[in-house]
C-alpha cells in the first residue's frame, strides 16, 4: 500500500511548496493537487514550483477536468512538466465539480470526459489528434511519447466503470468503509479487464478526507468542512 | 526606451529558463513568453520556472487569448505567480492566432476579448464577477488587489483602437518601419484621449522579430521563417494594394508545423522587402541604425526583441541574437 497526500492550495504558494517538501521528506509517495482555480492556487503553477522544489515525490493533478482548459493546454502543461519531472507525473481527470460549478458550469457528461481524455492521451503519446472542424494537430515539440498515466476520479458506479475503460488508474472517492471501497475497486477492475488491460497495468487509489492530531475532538471538528464538501 | 525579449518556447524548458536567465543577465527589462500550446511549452509552467530562477526581469505572456483557458484560470495563474514574482508580472493578451487555429477554434471577436479582459481585471483587482448562469464569484484566496498590468496586442486598426481604450498597455505588431509604428502609436493615443484617459496611458510597446549575428546572410535567411510567422498574423489592411496578393498567399500556405519551411523550396515566398519591413535581421551595426530610427517614434516605450530557434536552421541561435543586440545595440543606446 502506498500513501499519498492531497494538497488543497488555499495557502500561499511558498507554503504549498514547503508542505510538498515535507510530504516528500516524510516518505509520501505522491502529492495530488486540487484544480479549483477560484478557491485554490492555479494547478500548473503549483505543480511546476513543487516539481522544482522536490526530487522524488510523484506529482498529480487531483483532479483536473474538461471545459476550463482546452485538452491541448492540459496535454501541453503535462508534457512541459515532464521536462523537469520526468517519470514523476500523474494526470488525474474527472467530470469536474467545484472548479466548474464555481464559474457557473455543470459537471460534464461522461462521453465528454472520454473525448477529452482521448485527446489528452493522444497528444501525450505523441499522436496526431482531431480537433474541432476536422483540424488535426499534435504537440509539435514532443520528441517521443510520454508515459504519464491518466487517473480517472470517480464516485458513482457509472463513472467508476467508465474509469476502468479509459483510465490507467482510478481515484475512488467513496469514504473509507471496507465494502464500499471493495465494490468500487471491483467495478473498476472488472471494466478495465473487459477493456483488455492486465490487472497489473492499472492502479487504484482512493481519496480520504483527513484531520489527525493529539486532540481528538479538535481533529474531528476540523474535518467537518472537508466532509461536507464531499457529501455535496 | 526599454528593451525586452520575446521567447518562443519551442525548446526544452530547462533551455528556455536559461535563455530568460541570460536575458536578465544581459540587462533586458522583461521577457514575454508565447502562448501557443501545441507549438510552445505551456506558458504557465514556463513562467513559473522562470519566476523561480530569476530575480529581477519582468515576466509576461506574449500573448495569451480567450477560448483555450477560462478567464478564472488565467486570473488564478497570474495571482498565484504574483506570490513568487510580485511586481514582475505583465499579462499580454489578444484575440488569438496559432494557439487557436492549431486546435480548430476561431479567433476571439474583439467583443469577446473585451469581455475576457474585463473579467481578468476584476478578478485580479479582488472584485467579484458574474460568470455563466448568473454565478458570481471572486478569487477566494486573494487578500488584496494585484497590480498586474494587462497589455493588449494588436496589428490592425480596429483592434489597435480597442487596445488604446482598454489596455494598461498596448503591444503593437507592425514591423519596424517608423512611419507604420508612428501610425499605430497615433491610433492608440487618439483612442486613449477619446476615452478620457490621462496622458501617458496606455504604455505603448512593440514586438520585433529578430535574427542577429556576425554572419549577415545567415541571419537574414533565418529571418524568413520569423517574418512568415508574423505576416500570416498581420491584418491585411496594413499592406499596400500591390503587396496584398503576396500576403494572402503567405496566409494561405503558412504551415504552423513547418516553421523552417523557408529552408526548403518555399524560400522565395518571403521577398527581401518584407524581411526589412518586419524584422531586425543582420548584423549589430545595421540593427543599431534601425533601432535608432525606431526610437524617434514618440510615445513608444519598449521594444521587444524576438529571436526564434528553428530545427535545422544554420541561422543565429536565440542566445546569439540576444547577446548581439545587448552588446552591439543596447549598450550603445541606453
Amino acid at each position: 500500500m502506498k500513501f499519498a497526500v492531497g494538497i488543497f492550495g488555499n495557502q500561499p504558494l511558498p507554503q504549498i511548496i514547503q508542505r510538498e517538501k515535507l510530504a516528500e521528506d516524510l516518505g509520501y509517495d505522491c502529492a495530488w493537487f486540487a484544480d479549483l482555480q477560484r478557491i485554490c492556487r492555479e494547478l500548473y503553477v503549483e505543480m511546476t514550483a513543487s516539481a522544482l522544489g522536490t526530487s522524488r515525490i510523484q506529482l498529480g493533478a487531483g483532479v483536473t477536468m474538461p471545459i476550463t482548459r482546452h485538452a491541448s493546454v492540459t496535454a501541453s502543461a503535462f508534457a512541459t512538466l515532464n521536462e523537469i519531472a520526468q517519470g514523476r507525473l500523474r494526470a488525474g481527470i474527472s467530470i469536474g465539480d467545484n472548479g466548474l460549478r464555481s464559474v457557473g458550469y455543470n459537471p460534464v457528461p461522461i462521453a465528454e470526459l472520454e473525448h477529452y481524455v482521448g485527446q489528452v492521451r493522444g497528444l501525450l503519446q505523441n499522436q496526431t489528434v482531431q480537433f474541432e472542424g476536422g483540424v488535426e494537430g499534435k504537440l509539435a515539440w514532443l520528441e517521443r511519447p510520454t508515459d504519464i498515466p491518466i487517473y480517472i476520479a470517480a464516485t458513482g458506479p457509472r463513472l467508476t466503470r467508465a474509469a476502468g475503460r479509459m483510465g490507467d488508474g482510478a481515484i475512488l472517492l467513496r469514504g473509507l468503509t471496507h465494502h464500499q471501497m471493495q465494490d468500487g475497486v471491483d467495478a473498476f477492475r472488472q471494466e478495465a479487464e473487459k477493456a483488455g488491460k492486465r490487472p497489473d497495468q492499472v492502479k487504484v487509489s482512493c481519496w480520504v478526507q483527513a484531520s489527525l492530531g493529539p486532540d481528538r475532538a479538535l481533529a474531528r471538528n476540523m474535518v467537518k468542512g472537508p466532509v461536507a464538501v464531499i457529501l455535496s | 526606451m526599454r528593451f525586452s525579449v520575446g521567447i518562443f518556447g519551442n525548446q526544452p524548458l530547462p533551455r528556455l529558463v536559461q535563455q530568460v536567465k541570460l536575458a536578465e543577465d544581459l540587462g533586458y527589462y522583461g521577457v514575454w513568453l508565447t502562448d501557443t500550446q501545441l507549438l510552445s511549452r505551456e506558458v504557465y509552467v514556463s513562467l513559473t520556472a522562470c519566476a523561480l530562477k530569476t530575480s529581477r526581469i519582468k515576466l509576461g505572456t506574449g500573448v495569451t487569448m480567450p477560448h483555450t483557458r477560462h478567464p478564472s484560470v488565467t486570473a488564478s495563474a497570474f495571482a498565484t505567480l504574483n506570490e513568487i514574482a510580485r511586481g514582475r508580472l505583465r499579462i499580454g493578451i489578444s484575440i488569438g492566432d496559432n494557439g487557436l487555429r492549431t486546435v480548430g477554434r476561431s479567433m476571439a471577436t474583439i467583443k469577446e476579448l473585451e469581455a475576457y479582459v474585463t473579467v481578468l481585471k476584476s478578478l485580479l483587482s479582488n472584485r467579484s464577477v458574474k460568470f455563466e448562469d448568473g454565478v458570481e464569484g471572486k478569487i477566494a484566496w486573494l487578500e488584496r488587489p494585484t497590480d498586474i498590468p494587462i497589455y493588449v496586442a494588436a496589428t490592425g486598426p480596429r483592434l489597435t483602437r480597442t487596445a488604446g481604450r482598454i489596455g494598461d498597455g498596448v503591444m503593437l505588431l507592425r514591423g519596424l518601419n517608423p512611419d507604420q509604428m508612428g501610425a499605430g502609436v497615433a491610433i492608440v493615443r487618439q483612442e486613449a484621449r477619446r476615452a478620457g484617459r490621462p496622458a501617458g496611458e496606455p504604455d505603448i510597446i512593440c514586438w520585433i522579430q529578430s535574427s542577429l549575428g556576425r554572419d549577415r546572410e545567415l541571419a537574414r535567411a533565418h529571418a524568413q521563417g520569423l517574418v512568415a510567422e508574423v505576416l500570416q498574423m498581420c491584418a491585411i489592411e496594413m499592406f499596400d494594394e500591390e503587396d496584398r496578393p503576396a500576403i494572402r498567399r503567405i496566409k494561405k500556405d503558412y504551415d504552423f508545423y513547418k516553421q523552417n519551411m523557408v529552408y526548403g523550396e518555399d524560400r522565395a515566398l518571403i521577398p527581401d522587402k518584407f524581411i526589412d519591413m518586419f524584422s531586425l535581421a543582420g548584423t549589430a551595426p545595421e540593427a543599431r541604425e534601425r533601432i535608432a530610427e525606431l526610437m524617434q517614434v514618440e510615445g513608444l516605450n519598449e521594444v521587444i526583441i524576438c529571436p526564434q530557434h528553428f530545427e535545422g536552421s544554420p541561422g543565429p541561435s536565440v542566445e546569439e541574437t540576444l547577446s548581439t543586440f545587448a552588446e552591439g545595440v543596447m549598450a550603445n543606446l541606453i
